[in-house]
């Protein structure tokens, strides 16, 4: 208590010195670790003058864009480092931290991005008309096959170098569930989910230690309304513009009870992700739905001792398909107007070998994707997803790109976030409905600009 | 005279230039995309007329803003401009640590208010904050300070007054220097009483700071944007959010930028039919001395 108020304290009075000095930033680790937006030219160690003296793109500059920040950028800038020396090149590397969405979207509009940027999980809905067709450089022979689903637009277009794989699924503090006398791995519809809350509950834990976010709504909503054996599969509707809707209310029934059950954390429409990593890290929760073990990686370097595992998304019902998501995980695209095409290729080539690969998948708590780093991956990440893989060896599990990228128009996702905002706002069956009005009108305006572009 | 009158107006072309290229350019394209249908980086729009004005009178999300922006713009008027006023009567005489206690109450404002917000976050969070842990040493149960909109609404207000409570403290600690004393003791001669001189002599004196107050508080309010998103992101349920808050969320977040600058449009023209006649009427009010 008393350090707190002394940090706060001490934060305060630091800042206002700050604000006073007028310090111009620097490009030291800590600042590279804010997460406000900043651009630093990546060279720990070594000038730009250095790095100029010779090699093949000596003199020559790029900008990188990325979402990284604190350690995840860190071991980026890194890999820039390490990149420049190599090439003789400069590298500009744009960290926009939680601004990154806002301005790529600034600078999309105005047609100016940065030479290199990450898709962040969009090359193909979002950044596509942006980016540089990659489909012909050497590296693309070594994806995995299963990374191909999510990356390849329908034309065999590939638009980004991903160096890792993100799997969703539900991810599991074993500490707490051990303490509430549940069995993780026996778990495989959602109303075992159901019952294994009501354990940890009882036992003094929060079941759900989730943030009000997209993912809840949209991660989840495949194993209700669209895969083989469950409550619905309205997948051909959904992709053709006719969907009611009326099979997704089941889906908002089901949290508007764990809501009432008191599952979820009480403040949940007003904390923070530092506090979901926080509470979940110190085993405050037990499960946290529609997620991916990068979130574990992070709580790990809040508590190293915490012990997690990865779950695939529950099926609706018995016979339903249970199901792990596979996004984008460290993946860089080229803008098509690049003027420093053959640098930018260079950096993915870079990127692609198995070292450089390995160095940032690790970071960002990615799976390796590219068959040449798979077989050295050792990382957390693909640890979780190995274990879950030999734990349901039994069990058919659906891999697929995320729901949303998958069946839903482009512009749903941020829509996902207002509704289950709604929906924990007022989970009585007029807010239930209001939430479903409320998505199927989003879903049928954005649906209607899609076929139009 | 004509040589110096076109010297004149070659001064003015830099402020012009930037006015329009900054505020009018702007302006116009705002208008511009408020008329179509857009998410905001893609090179297609699709014309939608004025839907985007007719859809604003239904969306609740855009009433409830504009309730939060006045609360947070006359709210905050009115805290910072007492508080400002009270702490520049107290602070305006003299004793020791004087000067130390208006730096004291000046240095919030050197802080960003997004800072500032990050700060008090730790301070009102439910789980784990200051003042919940200071209710539990009195074994009170923990408050969730942020639960409903209007509780969001009430703690921003605070926060934000409380933060520049010193600019209006400043403002009025110079209206009141400037004051003569020779008026103030006119009055005492005459027999008025501390409060008849405040009223009668020290408050009119002070319409020109309190107009820039104001008016300035009034401004900074209905704009109020970086301490609402570092404190409660708009939240719950986006209940908390101002105008200004709203329309960036519709703009990056939802990719409804064409109904973004719409609403952003008709914030300006509220913050105009505001603040000019408030201006107006304290200017009307201002005494020559």
């Amino acid at each position: 208590m008393k350090k707190k108020i002394v940090l706060a304290l001490s934060s305060i009075l630091l800042l206002s010195l700050a604000a006073c000095s007028g310090v111009t930033t620097g490009t030291d680790d800590e600042q590279q670790g804010s997460d406000s937006a900043s651009e630093s030219t990546s060279d720990s160690g070594s000038s730009s003058d250095d790095t100029s003296a010779g090699g093949e793109f000596s003199g020559q500059t790029i900008e990188i864009a990325v979402t990284y920040t604190g350690s995840q950028a860190k071991a980026f800038n890194k890999l820039a480092d390490k990149f420049m020396k190599e090439t003789g090149c400069k590298v500009n590397v744009s960290e926009y931290g939680d601004d990154y969405e806002s301005t790529m979207k600034t600078r999309m509009a105005s047609n100016e991005l940065p030479d290199v940027f990450q898709t962040h999980g969009w090359s193909i809905l979002r950044y596509k008309e942006y980016l540089k067709d990659l489909r012909d450089e050497d590296w693309v022979d070594d994806y995995d096959e299963s990374a191909l689903g999510v990356i390849q637009d329908d034309d065999g277009g590939i638009y980004a170098l991903m160096t890792s794989e993100l799997v969703n699924g539900t991810l599991v503090n074993t500490d707490v569930c051990e303490k509430a006398g549940v069995d993780p791995y026996s778990l495989h519809t959602w109303d075992d989910f159901t019952a294994a809350c009501e354990k940890v509950k009882e036992a003094g834990f929060v079941p759900i230690g989730s943030i009000s976010n997209p993912g809840l709504l949209a991660n989840i909503a495949g194993t209700w309304v669209s895969y083989e054996g469950e409550q619905a599969e309205d997948s051909d509707a959904m992709l053709d513009g006719t969907w009611d809707w009326k099979g997704y209310k089941p889906l908002l029934d089901q949290y508007a009870d764990w809501i009432d059950a008191g599952y979820f954390y009480d403040d949940i429409l007003t904390m923070k992700d530092a506090d979901l990593s926080e509470r979940f890290a110190s085993g405050k929760a037990a499960f946290n739905i529609g997620n991916d073990p990068a979130f574990l990686v992070s709580c790990l370097e809040l508590n190293p001792d915490a012990n997690f595992v990865f779950l695939p998304t529950f099926a609706s019902k018995e016979g339903g398909k249970e199901f792990v998501g596979i996004g984008e995980g460290g993946t860089f695209g080229i803008f098509k107007d690049t003027k420093k095409e053959e640098l930018s290729e260079a950096f993915l080539a870079f990127m692609a070998e198995p070292e450089n690969a390995l160095a940032l998948n690790d970071a960002i708590g990615g799976v390796s994707c590219l068959k040449s780093s798979m077989e050295q991956d050792d990382s957390y990440a693909l640890k979780v997803f190995n274990e879950m893989k030999d734990k349901y060896g039994d069990t058919d599990i659906l891999y697929e790109n995320l729901w949303d990228r998958q069946y839903m128009p482009s512009g749903m996702w941020p829509i996902f976030g207002n509704a289950v905002d709604m929906l924990f706002d007022d989970y009585s069956e007029k807010g239930v409905n209001a939430c479903l009005d409320y998505l199927k009108e989003n879903y049928d305006d954005l649906y209607e600009i899609s076929k139009e572009e | 005279m004509r040589k110096r009158r076109r010297r004149y107006i070659y001064m003015t072309i830099p402020a012009i230039v930037l006015l329009l290229a900054f505020i009018l350019l702007p302006l116009i394209n705002a208008v511009n995309i408020s008329f179509y249908r857009w998410n905001g980086y893609s090179q297609s729009r699709h014309w939608k007329g004025i839907e985007n004005y007719t859809k604003l009178f239904r969306d609740k999300l855009f009433w409830r803003s504009l309730a939060n922006t006045l609360i947070y713009g006359f709210g905050s008027t009115l805290i910072q401009n007492i508080g400002g006023l009270m702490a520049a009567i107290f602070l305006n005489k003299k004793f020791k640590g004087r000067n130390a206690l208006r730096t004291i109450l000046y240095m919030p404002i050197m802080i960003s208010p997004f800072i500032m917000g990050q700060i008090m976050y730790y301070f009102v969070q439910y789980q784990g904050g200051v003042f919940n842990e200071l209710l539990s040493m009195f074994h009170i149960k923990s408050i969730y300070w942020m639960k409903s909109g209007f509780s969001s609404t009430i703690m921003v207000t605070l926060i934000n007054s409380w933060q520049y409570m010193g600019l209006c403290m400043i403002i009025y600690l110079a209206g009141l220097q400037n004051i003569p004393m020779m008026y103030r003791e006119a009055a005492r001669l005459d027999g008025a009483g501390k409060f008849a001189e405040f009223k009668h002599i020290v408050l009119p004196l002070l319409i020109p700071s309190i107009t820039t107050a104001v008016v300035t508080n009034l401004i900074g309010g209905l704009k109020l944007y970086d301490v609402i998103v570092a404190l409660s992101g708009g939240g719950p349920n986006r209940q908390s959010m101002s105008l200004s808050y709203y329309i960036q969320l519709l703009y990056f977040n939802d990719e409804k930028a064409g109904y973004a600058s719409a609403i952003g449009i008709v914030t300006f023209f509220v913050i105009m039919v505001i603040t000019l006649p408030i201006n107006a009427w304290l200017r009307k009010r201002e005494v020559e001395y």
